[in-house]
C-alpha cells in the first residue's frame, strides 16, 4: 500500500488545500562557486534516513549496567558493544539488530545525543529540520559545494516538515520516480524526447512566461518557481548516462520506478548522489510512533525487516571500496555519511515521547563511540548541544570549511 | 481509516471555518494579471487606497469560541483575500486513461493524452484512490510535464497550413496569442507573448523539421504556469 507517502499531516494540509573535515576541505560552497571539492577528498555526501514517529534509544544506546536498566524495552544479555570512546566520547554499546549492518556501518558508527526539547511529533520533526526560519538540511547542502544542479532531494513523497526557504539557490527537490529522474539526467529516449537543447530553452521560455503567476503567488507556486530553476539546472549539466535495471536489481525493485518504499528510497538516494546531490532524505512511513511497543519488538522487527536490507545495499554500494557508486565523478572514494533519526526518543515505561534524541551516524569519517548515552529515563545528559550541534557534526564529518551551524560540539566523534 | 476519517473531519471543520470568513463577491487575482499584478489595493506607486484595501479575515470573519473558551481561529493564517491563491494542477487533471472517459486538460487543449504521463503518476506525487496529497511541483517533474507537453503538441502541430513552414514574426505573433489564450483561458501579456515569439523565432532557428520546431513553440506555453497551476 503506497499509503505509507501520505502521512496524518500530509493529509491535513491536502485537506486544508481542499477547503480553502577531515576527509578534505570544503569551501563554503554555493551555486556561484561551482566545483569547490578539494582535489584530494572524494564527494561527500549525508543521507538522513528520517524513521517518522520517532527512533528508539535502543538502536544508537543499548543499556548497560549505568543507562537504561537491562529489563526496560526488552533488553536482555548484552547490546552490540563497538567500543571506542574517548576525547569526551563514551564507548558505543548498540542493539544487536545493529549486528545484521554491514560490517563497514559498524566499525565507523558513533551515537550523537541531540536536544531539541519537543515531545509532539510536529514540533520535533520541525525543531529538527530547521529553526523556524532556515532549513538546516539546505544549508548543509549549500554549505558543501559541489557542482550537482540538484543538491538537496527528498526521496519520496513525504517532505520534511516546516519552512525550507532557498539557501542561495538551493532548494529541496523530490525525487518520486527513478525512470523519469533518469530521462532528465540522460535527456535521452525516443523521437517524441525534446532536444536537451532546445528543451532547456523552452523550460527557460516556461519560466519567463510564468512570472508573473509565480509573482501572484509566492507560497501556492513555490515549488514550481524553484522546480523551473532546478529543471533548467539540471538540462544544462552534461547529460549522464543512468540505467534502471543497474537499480532495480540491485535494490529488488520489482521493476517498479516509483519511489515509495523504502529500497526505492535507497536506490533514488544513490541516484542522486551520483548525479552530485550533497543531501538526500528518506523520510519513512508514519510508522513508528510505537506507542506501547514497551519490548521494542515491533520496531526491532521494522528495522530488521524494512530498513536493514536495503540500507545493506546502500552501504555496499556506496560506502564500501569496490561498491557500484563508491567511486566520485573524478575518480576518488566518496565520503558518504548515513545518518538514522527519527522525531525523538521513546520514553518509559510506554515507548512514549521523550523530548531529546540520541541518533545513530555512520560514514568514512566517522570514529566509533558516543555522545548521546541516555540513562536509565532515556534522557541525556544535561550538557548535550541542541539540534543544530547534530548538523554542525555532519557538516564537519563531510569537510565543509565554513561551518554554517558554528563549532562541532561532536568533535571526540570524527576521526 | 483512522487517518481517512480524521482528514475529513478536518475538512469539514476547516470548510465550516473558511464559511466564517466570507464576505461575498470576490475578485479574485490569481494570475497576476489585472489587479494581482501590482499588488491589491494600490493606486500607484508607493500609495494605497484604505478604502481598496481588501478586508482580512479578522476584520469580516465571525469570531466562535470553542471547548474550553478558546476562539477558534487564533492561530489561522490571515491573508488578504484573493492573494497567493494559485496551486498546482493535481495529476488527476492533467491525466485520465481512455478508459474512464473522463476528461482532462491536455485532451481539453490539444485533443491529445500524452502517452509518457501514463507510467509517471508517482513522478507527480499522484495520490491513492480516496487520499488527497497538495500537489508540488520539482525539477524532475517539470522536466517530464515539459516531455507530455511536448508529445502533446507533436500532435497539434503535425498537420496544418499552420504549421508548414517556420515560424516568422507575424505567424509567431499570431499563433503564441492563439496558444496563450486557448491553453492558459486568458490573454498573454506582451512580456509573455514576446517570450514566446523568442522561442519561435530565436530559440528553435536551429530546428529544420519545421512541424517539430511549432511544437517546441507550443509545448513553452503548454508547460508555463498558466496552464500547468490554476
Amino acid at each position: 500500500m503506497k499509503n505509507n507517502n501520505i502521512s496524518r499531516r500530509g493529509f491535513l494540509k491536502g485537506a486544508a488545500a481542499a477547503a480553502g573535515a577531515v576527509a578534505g576541505t570544503r569551501f563554503a560552497g554555493h551555486n556561484l562557486i561551482g566545483n569547490a571539492r578539494a582535489a584530494t577528498a572524494g564527494a561527500p555526501a549525508v543521507l538522513v534516513i528520517y524513521t517518522l514517529g520517532g527512533y528508539n534509544s535502543i538502536f544508537p544506546s543499548f543499556g548497560d549496567s549505568t543507562s537504561l536498566a537491562n529489563t526496560t524495552f526488552g533488553q536482555s544479555g548484552t547490546g552490540l558493544n563497538l567500543g571506542g570512546g574517548g576525547g569526551g566520547a563514551m564507548p558505543l554499546i548498540v542493539d544487536s539488530t545493529f549486528s545484521k549492518l554491514n560490517a563497514f556501518a559498524t566499525t565507523n558508527m558513533a551515537t550523537v545525543g541531540t536536544k531539541h526539547g519537543q515531545s509532539a511529533h510536529d514540533s520535533a520533526e520541525q525543531a529538527t529540520w530547521g529553526d523556524g526560519t532556515n532549513n538546516y538540511m539546505l544549508q548543509l547542502a549549500d554549505a558543501m559545494g559541489g557542482g550537482g544542479s540538484i543538491k538537496a532531494a527528498v526521496a519520496g513523497g513525504n517532505m520534511p516538515q516546516g519552512p525550507a526557504p532557498a539557501v542561495n539557490g538551493t532548494t529541496l527537490q523530490q525525487i518520486n520516480d527513478l525512470q523519469s529522474t533518469i530521462d532528465a539526467l540522460s535527456g535521452t529516449g525516443d523521437a517524441t524526447v525534446p532536444d536537451r537543447g532546445l528543451a532547456t530553452k523552452g523550460i527557460t521560455a516556461n519560466q519567463a512566461m510564468s512570472k508573473n503567476r509565480l509573482a501572484a503567488s509566492p507560497k501556492g507556486l513555490l515549488s514550481l518557481g524553484s522546480g523551473y530553476s532546478s529543471s533548467i539546472a539540471t538540462l544544462t549539466k552534461p547529460a549522464k548516462l543512468y540505467q534502471f535495471s543497474d537499480y532495480n536489481t540491485a535494490y529488488n525493485l520489482g521493476g517498479k520506478t516509483g519511489v515509495g518504499g523504502f529500497a526505492s528510497q535507497m536506490a533514488a538516494a544513490e541516484l542522486m548522489i551520483a548525479a552530485g546531490a550533497n543531501v538526500v532524505c528518506a523520510m519513512t512511513g508514519f510508522n513508528w510512533d510505537s506507542h506501547g511497543d514497551t519490548d521494542a519488538t515491533s520496531v526491532r522487527n521494522q528495522m530488521s525487516t524494512a530498513i536493514i536490507p536495503a540500507l545493506n545495499t546502500f552501504i555496499t554500494r556506496n560506502q564500501v571500496t569496490g561498491g557500484f557508486n563508491f567511486k566520485d565523478d573524478a575518480g576518488n572514494d566518496r565520503n558518504v555519511t548515513v545518518i538514522i533519526m527519527g522525531d525523538f526518543a521513546r520514553s518509559l515505561p510506554g515507548s512514549d515521547h521523550q523530548p531529546n534524541e540520541s541518533v545513530t551516524v555512520f560514514g568514512p569519517n566517522v570514529k566509533v563511540g558516543s555522545t548521546g548515552q541516555t540513562d536509565n529515563k532515556v534522557g541525556l545528559a544535561p550538557s548535550t548541544p541542541p539540534m543544530k550541534g547534530l548538523w554542525s557534526y555532519l557538516a564537519a564529518a563531510s569537510g565543509v570549511s565554513a561551518n554554517p551551524f558554528g563549532p562541532n560540539p561532536h568533535a571526540s566523534l570524527l576521526k | 481509516m483512522k487517518s481517512v476519517l480524521f482528514g475529513l473531519m478536518a475538512s469539514t471543520l476547516l470548510a465550516l471555518g473558511t464559511m466564517g470568513c466570507s464576505s461575498g463577491g470576490l475578485d479574485i487575482p490569481g494570475d497576476g494579471q489585472g489587479g494581482g499584478a501590482g499588488g491589491p489595493g494600490t493606486t500607484g506607486p508607493g500609495t494605497t487606497d484604505p478604502a481598496s484595501t481588501p478586508p482580512l479575515c479578522t476584520t469580516t470573519g465571525t469570531v466562535y469560541a470553542g471547548f474550553g473558551g478558546a476562539t477558534l481561529g487564533s492561530d489561522r493564517v490571515q491573508a488578504v483575500q484573493g492573494a497567493d491563491r494559485g496551486r498546482m494542477k493535481p495529476f488527476s487533471a492533467i491525466y485520465t486513461t481512455a478508459a474512464s472517459g473522463a476528461p482532462n486538460e491536455f485532451m481539453r487543449v490539444s485533443s491529445y493524452t500524452p502517452p509518457i504521463l501514463a507510467n509517471n503518476g508517482a513522478t507527480f506525487s499522484a495520490p491513492p484512490a480516496n487520499w488527497y496529497q497538495e500537489p508540488e511541483a520539482s525539477a524532475i517533474g517539470i522536466y517530464t510535464s515539459y516531455r507530455a507537453a511536448f508529445q502533446s503538441c507533436l500532435q497539434v502541430t503535425a498537420t496544418g497550413a499552420a504549421y508548414s513552414a517556420a515560424p516568422t514574426t507575424a505567424t509567431a505573433t499570431s499563433q503564441c496569442t492563439s496558444w496563450t489564450r486557448k491553453f492558459w483561458s486568458r490573454d498573454a501579456s506582451p512580456d509573455e507573448l514576446t517570450a514566446c515569439e523568442n522561442v519561435a523565432t530565436n530559440d528553435t532557428a536551429t530546428e529544420s523539421d519545421v512541424n517539430k520546431r511549432w511544437a517546441y513553440v507550443c509545448a513553452s506555453v503548454l508547460n508555463s504556469a498558466g496552464f500547468v497551476s490554476y
